[in-house]
């Protein structure tokens, strides 16, 4: 069996772990560094804005549902729902209606009826189990100025005291109708949905850990480590030799000069 | 001798389903507008709005220990009866109780909804039936001791708290009635 040449295979090996080692290699020395200036660079308290990155780590902001209501709007973002960038409920099901009626805002949800001042305060909640004609589906106003609340059974008409609830035929003449948030709002939106989300910090120790890519991420790092031991042992390993062989060759080298010297 | 051991066996899972489900109690055991029909024989009365003032706003915030959403609360009054209709939550989850208050008194309370899995011991007569003719102190406190239930102690709070409020809201209504 042939005779496993160090000499040659190291500094190949040497070679080829660096290589494949290089990038991940400078991933770790650059996140390493940067965590290593945390506080200097206040990186705990910035927070990251990639809808890429957020969505791995399940941070998805929900498209808005938003009816302009006089100068307002009413938005809702998931379950929460939102009287501008002010938060004014959590937890609700999904936004079927919102507008403006004698001087309150009127809000209905699949299962409620929300009334607010026009400070935005509220006045009163009606659940559609106790105190509604049905599950809202839409809201209008009539031509005699009336609420209108159209549930599965059809529209119900009723005056600023939500009562009673009178059956009506026909349609209201005016109709909530959704519309397109103004971006700023929306961003402002997105921001308070999302918190204070994801800090860069944060991803900086799942990007050096690897854990940014879950497990096979952890795996990778792991093998990059075993690859910097790699290289780190043949590049000692093929030094040493270097070394030793040219320590050899320098003796032999004055033994001839030596013979030379003495003939 | 086999006999009674399979009756005692019987008898200990009847009790132990019976726990189980005094303690899985979740539901809707009365619809708000059956608990009015049952309230007011005849003809239901249509809704008074009783809006809140700071004061009342202040002196609610001191019954439930927490600030009251709204601006207004919704009753039904005849003769010296009113019924509220009110929520407030146990543990997590809100408890929907129908309160009957006449001159100045609880006449009845009723669990209209329940909705946690534990506690629901509440909606028992037993426990319901120890409102009745309790009456509020000058301090917002009920004249009578009310005796809790072992592992519902945060559904009896709610339910305590809810009398106390519809005993305060039957004052206020009495003294100054809303229009519908």
């Amino acid at each position: 069996m042939p005779r496993l040449n160090l000499n040659t295979h190291m500094p190949r090996w040497h070679r080829f772990l660096g290589i494949s080692g290089a990038l991940f290699a400078l991933l770790l020395a650059g996140t390493g560094i940067l965590l290593n200036h945390t506080s200097d660079l206040k990186l705990d308290n910035r927070y990251v804005q990639s809808d890429w990155f957020l969505k791995q780590y399940g941070l998805h902001v929900p498209e808005p549902l938003s009816y302009p209501v006089g100068s307002h709007w009413i938005s809702q973002l998931g379950q929460r729902l939102y009287l501008d960038k002010k938060e004014i409920a959590s937890d609700t099901s999904p936004l079927t209606g919102a507008l403006t009626y004698v001087g309150m805002t009127v809000i209905t949800t699949e299962n409620s009826l929300w009334l607010l001042d026009e400070t935005g305060a509220l006045i009163e909640q009606l659940k559609s189990h106790d105190s509604l004609p049905g599950n809202p589906i839409d809201l209008g106003i009539t031509k005699k100025n009336e609420l209108a609340l159209k549930t599965s059974d059809g529209w119900y008409t009723t005056n600023e005291a939500l009562y009673p609830w009178r059956p009506m035929s026909g349609s209201p003449i005016e109709s909530a109708t959704t519309g397109s948030l103004p971006s700023a709002l929306q961003q402002t939106l997105k921001h308070s949905y999302l918190g204070k989300g994801l800090s860069q910090e944060r991803l900086l120790l799942d990007l050096h850990t690897g854990r940014i890519f879950g497990p096979l991420g952890v795996y990778l790092v792991d093998l990059m480590a075993l690859i910097l031991c790699g290289l780190a042992i043949t590049g000692l390993t093929t030094w040493f030799k270097r070394r030793r062989n040219s320590s050899q060759l320098r003796p032999s080298t004055e033994r001839l000069k030596l013979r030379e010297s003495i003939k | 001798m086999k006999r009674n051991r399979v009756k005692r066996r019987c008898l200990g899972l009847l009790l132990l389903s019976i726990s189980a489900g005094a303690a899985h109690a979740k539901g809707v055991y009365q619809t708000p507008g059956a608990f009015l029909q049952q309230s007011f024989p005849g003809e239901v009365p249509p809704p008074s709005l009783m809006w809140l003032t700071q004061e009342r706003k202040q002196v609610i915030s001191d019954i439930m220990s927490r600030n009251y959403g709204g601006l207004r609360i919704r009753y039904w009054a005849q003769d010296e009866r009113t019924a509220w209709i009110l929520e407030e939550i146990g543990k997590e989850l809100p408890i929907t109780v129908g309160i009957v208050v006449r001159a100045g008194a609880i006449q009845r309370v009723k669990i209209l909804a329940f909705r946690e899995s534990r506690g629901g011991e509440v909606r028992y007569p037993a426990f319901t039936d120890q409102f009745t003719g309790a009456e509020l102190n000058p301090d917002l406190q009920l004249n009578r001791h009310i005796d809790g239930i072992s592992g519902a102690t945060l559904s009896v709070r709610a339910v305590k708290k809810l009398t106390r409020l519809a005993l305060y809201l039957h004052e206020q209504a009495s003294h100054a009635p809303s229009k519908p």
